[in-house]
């Protein structure tokens, strides 16, 4: 029902009665009414951004950059294995601020925000898990160890699975949510640990970027790396703007039902 | 002189020879390996593969994106449908209203049509 659900964005019914009140512009069509808005631009602009970027990256990666020396092509992976992880942290992030932000003042858009930001750290964090082993396999001879970094890294993408899962099938109350945005704050704690797993625990993780005696030798090693890492922001942020604004329009939907509903609108019962 | 030179090339082909070890000979001993299994994989394959991984778990994201996107606006054409049976509704109570209308209207004493005479206007 109306309000359950906490703090609506925008009126979903104001559009509503536009049509129905004056019976006479009820065949007015809401998709033909629509202009395009800044969002949608904005959207756009990201969209092309990114795809240009990881066409660029594509190329620097398999054209440009040296093959290394020890591990051969498979160290290409690197190139998007990484950038990936950082991505998973990106849509890690977001579900915590929105977590937090629903938890302090419910909003359609943070609950949006932190459902968006889950499901895009299982994304990035599926990528992870899966070039990872990869990788390991010609590294190390084997695809997966118990490692901290490996293990800390599969906990924390089973708690945002978790979190997707609950959102799923647990309905879309405001109880609901707020226990899914303190799972989304428990997922988010678990990212330093990740991070920090590697110098505290040790275990076989190498550390590339951030470690010494560690990083790019080749100049065109670093661009490739640097590249990838900028066009998975851009395009990491472009899928999370995307999710948040179907969220948004799903939520807006659904209020939009409930007060057909209650205004005796719509005669279906509610779901 | 043909001949010969065949003859030089050709060598009587000698006999096979048959395995003189016992079987003792040909003992076999497995050994575990020490530590970790080091399996050495195509470098190649396994980029493949990983890229391959990468752009179908994106394709996959978009599939169920779009599964959304086709469950709200079925969910929104429900809604119009509604407002536009509500809106039928509304107009047929509109048009069933109106002759009563016209009675009311009909009632207003300036618009009223000449009533006939009365009996006391007629003697006089």
């Amino acid at each position: 029902m109306r309000g359950d659900r906490g703090v609506r964005e925008q009126s979903p019914l104001g559009d509503c009665l536009t049509l129905v009140v004056p019976f006479v512009s009820v065949t007015t069509e809401p998709s033909a009414r629509r202009k395009r808005t800044g969002a949608d631009t904005a959207f756009y602009v990201l969209l092309a951004t990114s795809t240009a970027l990881l066409l660029t990256t594509i190329y620097w990666v398999f054209v440009v950059a040296p093959i290394e020396a020890r591990m051969g092509i498979v160290q290409k992976i690197f190139y998007f294995h990484v950038p990936a992880a950082y991505s998973m942290y990106i849509g890690a992030a977001a579900c915590f601020f929105g977590s937090i932000g629903y938890l302090l003042k419910p909003t359609d858009g943070r609950d949006a925000l932190a459902r968006a930001g889950a499901e895009l750290s299982i994304v990035m964090g599926a990528m992870v898990m899966v070039t990872g082993p990869l990788w390991a396999a010609k590294a190390w001879g084997y695809f997966w160890t118990w490692d901290p970094r490996l293990t800390t890294a599969m906990l924390s993408w089973l708690i945002y699975v978790a979190y997707s899962v609950l959102r799923s099938f647990a309905g879309d109350g405001q109880g609901e949510r707020k226990f899914a945005a303190a799972l989304g704050i428990l997922g988010a704690a678990n990212l330093p640990i990740i991070h920090y797993s590697v110098q505290k625990w040790g275990g076989q993780h190498p550390t590339v970027v951030t470690g010494k005696g560690g990083g790019l030798a080749h100049v065109d090693m670093k661009i490739a790396f640097y590249l990838g890492m900028i066009a998975f922001t851009v395009f990491a942020i472009t899928l999370l703007y995307a999710r948040v604004r179907l969220e948004l329009a799903r939520s807006r939907l659904a209020r939009a039902e409930d007060d057909a509903i209650d205004l005796g609108l719509d005669d279906r019962t509610e779901t | 002189m043909i001949y010969v030179a065949f003859s030089r090339d050709i060598q009587p082909s000698a006999p096979p020879t048959r395995p003189t070890s016992s079987a003792d000979d040909r003992a076999t001993e497995f050994k575990a390996i020490e530590g970790s299994p080091t399996e050495s994989y195509s470098g190649a394959k396994l980029m493949v593969g990983a890229y391959a991984a990468i752009w179908a778990l994106l394709m996959l994201w978009i599939l169920l994106l779009w599964t959304k996107q086709s469950h709200l606006t079925e969910r929104l054409d429900g809604l119009e449908r509604a407002i536009d049976r509500a809106a039928a509704n509304a107009a047929k109570k509109a048009k069933a209203a109106k002759p009563a209308g016209r009675l009311v209207e009909s009632a207003d004493p300036k618009e009223r049509p000449a009533a006939a005479p009365s009996e006391p206007e007629k003697a006089g």
